[in-house]
């Protein structure tokens, strides 16, 4: 128990006190493998370790320009720590390595200066590394072989790797015409296994324009012999090279990383597919073009570059058409060369007939050492007239390769019969606005009815002015009129004095067709009058009695004689309706006229 | 009876036949010359078209189609100014026909003169076009439909009591400031259509003098189918305006009132 306390209060110790006393001890140092033999196709690795007893922080660090060397990969980083027990004492030591990927640019001495590494706040400087660059699987100069130029390391590279991979560069022609394309292809060849093959560069050409093919290695693999050995052969790359001037094309070298698995003597070991990955830098050899001049002699004007051998052909879609109708127009040129930047046929224009932007198909494929083009144009053609429409020939000028001299490809088109269409039909081919061919005037117009007499102005015609001045008078007359309706509607006394002459007389006419009672006839003509002044002081009708009618009457401005006739003629009526025999009906006749006579006198004084 | 009167008493009676015969001969109406014009037209026989339509104009019609296609076949037969002249009649009875507009564009710009009006782009042109399709008659039948609403609106709010309120004054000043505007606008449109007198060059070429005489100095030329303005008359002259500013005297003959 004792012992298990100090080894954990040892530990604590050690924990506690190791960065302190670490924080400012690292070492630094720089390597470069492999360590034997270096060649130019060797991948060489750069490893700057720093070690130390707490983990390293690296906060800078920049390689310097190296003498012929350049960095193709990294930095790759990997730490370790390790803590150990000695003596009862517990040390840790840790350590981070950065590895660089580095390309040797050619056989001689190279050299990795001296360089700063700054860990955690401190400068280290590593010392200088200086080795040599042996020829590895560089390739001898390029020499002419069949039909084109080829260039490769014949021969296996022996050291460092020792393993038979190489490339090999094929030019479809070693001479070519400016313009004329020339297939540039690269081959890997290995013996071994390869899982993994990717160009390091990929320089550029100067004096040629190219454009690179697509490659499928594994499926255009194929197993060669060469020097007697058996290797498997996979297209690693496929150039288009067309010369844009005359002279020498320099196509400079290429490196690519090859990963290989490195054969191995141990028969468990390939058994289970356990050999050791090696990567390899192989390069192409250098190749060159001789690009001749085209002659100026013959050349034709209309010449647009176009260097192979070529034949058109062209094709109308029909041979009979209606007017608007799209007639499909296609001239194909094809053959040996490239047409990409080839220019349309001539094809004249001709009246009659509206020609469209062509639509342009294009594909190209690779033979053995040649590049095969095929360009068709699609024109839409829409005749405007009836009749025989006349397509001209399609004719394409080229440089012929074979022959060295300028040609003239032509293709006949058929006529096209058109005619009136009985409407103009959706063409469905090509869209767009409709343009007008000719500004001329509408047409007459047809006489839809009788001509016209002259007639004046709607603003001199006698209705519109009195419309136009109608209002003027009528808004008044309107105001007017609405207000007073408002009154009527809204305030009961003025609606009963404004209705109450009405009343009564209509009440009189009932009397007068009820003359045969004279109880009747009376009470009806008694209720006329005291329904008439109560409606126009708007008072009850009943209880009223005499002294307060004539009080009312008297407030209305009524003389004292209509107010006294007035008086009389309720008395008369109440006199007769209790005495039934009262009244005859010539007295009945002048009751009624006399009521008739108050009630208008009463309309005028009041 | 001989022979020859044998044959000339059977002429006779065929001759008495047929008259009997055929139906009465019917007077011809200006419809029918009108129709007989559009169907010359129709054949290209410009002279014949214009010789029609010009003989139904003689019996004083005022139809817009009538001078359009009278304009039509002046236009056909090469005479630019009749043509633009009688496309400038059209327009007056018809501002809103487009054909009038159309083919009146085509004529004038074949004249030889070429005078820009500064207010024929931009706005001034749109709401120009605005005016023409509507028309004086338009316009003027609006104001009077504006004219009506007014009246109705102050008749409503004040026959009421606290009828004038805000929305309904708002309502009013809209009412009246879009009256107003038809107004100006029905009266400006009337002005420029019909109001301002104008006139179209006849002649291939004429002389805007600087005053009403031949002893006058010559200010500048005009062409056939150019329309003018006209300020003054005076004793067979014609004092006329271009919109550039330019003004001259040219004789009452050498151009058309419109």
């Amino acid at each position: 128990m004792r012992r298990l306390a100090l080894f954990g209060a040892g530990l604590l110790a050690a924990w506690a006190t190791g960065p302190i006393r670490a924080a400012d001890e690292f070492r630094v140092t720089a390597s470069v493998y492999p360590l034997g033999r270096i060649t130019d196709t060797t991948e060489i690795r750069l490893v700057l370790s720093i070690e130390g007893s707490s983990m390293p922080e690296v906060s800078s660090l920049n390689l310097p320009p190296m003498k012929n060397l350049h960095v193709i990969s990294g930095p790759a980083n990997s730490r370790q720590s390790q803590m150990s027990w000695v003596n009862g004492a517990i040390s840790s030591s840790n350590s981070l390595s950065m590895t660089y990927g580095l390309a040797a640019e050619g056989p001689g001495p190279a050299e990795i200066p001296a360089f700063d590494v700054q860990v955690g706040g401190t400068h280290y400087r590593t010392s200088p590394l200086r080795f040599t660059v042996e020829a590895g699987g560089g390739a001898p100069p390029p020499g002419a072989q069949g039909h084109g130029a080829r260039g490769r390391a014949p021969q296996p590279q022996s050291g460092d790797d020792g393993i038979d991979v190489f490339l090999e560069t094929h030019a479809g022609a070693a001479t070519a015409w400016v313009g004329q394309p020339v297939l540039v292809e690269t081959t890997l060849y290995t013996s071994v296994a390869t899982p993994h093959f990717d160009w390091i560069d990929d320089p550029t050409f100067k004096g040629a324009w190219t454009e690179s093919l697509a490659v499928d290695s594994n499926r255009e693999a194929a197993r060669v012999e060469k020097g007697g050995r058996q290797y498997m052969a996979f297209p690693v790359s496929r150039k288009v090279v067309v010369p844009t001037a005359p002279g020498a094309i320099a196509i400079p070298q290429a490196t690519a990383l090859v990963q290989v698995q490195r054969p191995s003597r141990d028969r468990f070991g390939m058994l289970f597919g356990l050999e050791p990955l090696v990567n390899l830098q192989r390069k192409t050899s250098p190749l060159t073009i001789t690009a001749r001049p085209l002659p100026e002699a013959g050349k034709p004007p209309d010449f647009d570059g176009t260097v192979g051998s070529y034949r058109i052909s062209a094709t109308a879609d029909r041979k009979q058409a209606e007017v608007g109708d799209a007639i499909a127009l296609r001239v194909t040129v094809e053959g040996l060369g490239s047409l990409q930047a080839a220019k349309p046929p001539r094809l004249p224009s001709i009246p009659d007939a509206k020609f469209y932007d062509p639509k342009i198909v294009e594909n190209a494929s690779t033979g053995a050492n040649h590049l095969s083009s095929r360009k068709t144009w699609e024109w839409v053609v829409v005749p405007l007239s009836p009749g025989s429409l006349d397509l001209p020939a399609a004719s394409f000028s080229y440089f012929d390769t074979e022959s060295g001299t300028y040609r003239e490809a032509r293709a006949d088109l058929p006529t096209v019969a058109v005619v009136r269409g009985a409407a103009v039909p959706d063409t469905g081919v090509a869209r767009g606005e409709v343009q007008q061919n000719l500004r001329d005037i509408a047409f007459v117009k047809p006489r839809s009815g009788p001509l016209r007499e002259p007639v004046p102005p709607l603003s001199r015609r006698a209705w519109f002015l009195a419309l136009l001045v109608l209002p003027v008078a009528a808004v008044p007359v309107g105001i007017w009129a609405g207000r007073r309706r408002e009154r009527l509607l809204t305030d009961s006394g003025f609606a009963r004095g404004r209705r109450a002459a009405r009343a009564a007389m209509k009440r009189l006419e009932r009397a007068e067709r009820r003359a045969a009672d004279a109880a009747v006839f009376h009470e009806e003509i008694a209720g006329s009058l005291v329904d008439y002044v109560a409606d126009r002081a708007n008072r009850s009708a009943a209880g009223l009695k005499y002294d307060e009618l004539d009080a009312i009457l008297a407030g209305g401005g009524v003389p004292q004689a209509l107010r006294s006739r007035y008086h009389r003629c309720l008395e008369t009526c109440d006199f007769a309706r209790f005495t039934p025999d009262a009244g005859r009906d010539g007295a009945r006749a002048d009751v009624l006229r006399e009521a008739r006579g108050i009630l208008k006198a009463l309309e005028e004084s009041w | 009876m001989s022979r020859t009167r044998l044959a000339t008493l059977a002429l006779a009676l065929l001759a008495c036949a047929g008259g009997i015969g055929a139906p009465p001969a019917r007077a011809e109406t200006p419809e029918d010359v009108f129709d007989r014009g559009c169907k010359a037209y129709g054949e290209g026989k410009w002279d014949e078209a214009a010789e029609d339509f010009r003989a139904v104009l003689r019996y004083g019609f005022a139809d817009w189609r009538l001078e359009y296609n009278l304009a039509n076949a002046e236009l056909k037969r090469g005479k630019l100014g009749p043509a633009i002249l009688h496309y400038e009649r059209a327009r007056r009875l018809a501002p809103a026909d487009r054909d009038i507009a159309g083919n009146l564009a085509i004529a004038r710009s074949r004249s030889r003169d070429v005078v820009e009006d500064p207010s024929d782009s931009g706005p001034v042109a749109a709401v120009r076009g605005l005016q023409d399709r509507v028309g004086p008659g338009g316009q003027a039948a609006l104001v009077l439909v504006g004219v009506w609403v007014l009246a109705a609106i102050v008749t409503w709010c004040g026959s009421h009591r606290g009828g004038f309120t805000a929305g309904w004054t708002w309502t009013l000043c809209a009412v009246v400031a879009a009256t107003a505007l038809l107004f100006l606008s029905w009266r400006a449109t009337d002005d420029r259509l019909v109001g301002t007198p104008r006139a179209v060059v006849l002649k291939p070429s004429v002389d805007a003098l600087a005053g009403p005489g031949m002893n006058n100095a010559s200010l500048f030329t005009l062409h056939e189918g150019t329309t003018v303005e006209i300020e003054a008359e005076r004793e067979g002259w014609l004092q006329v305006a271009l919109p550039n500013g330019l003004t001259g005297w040219v004789a009452r003959d050498d151009a058309e009132r419109i």
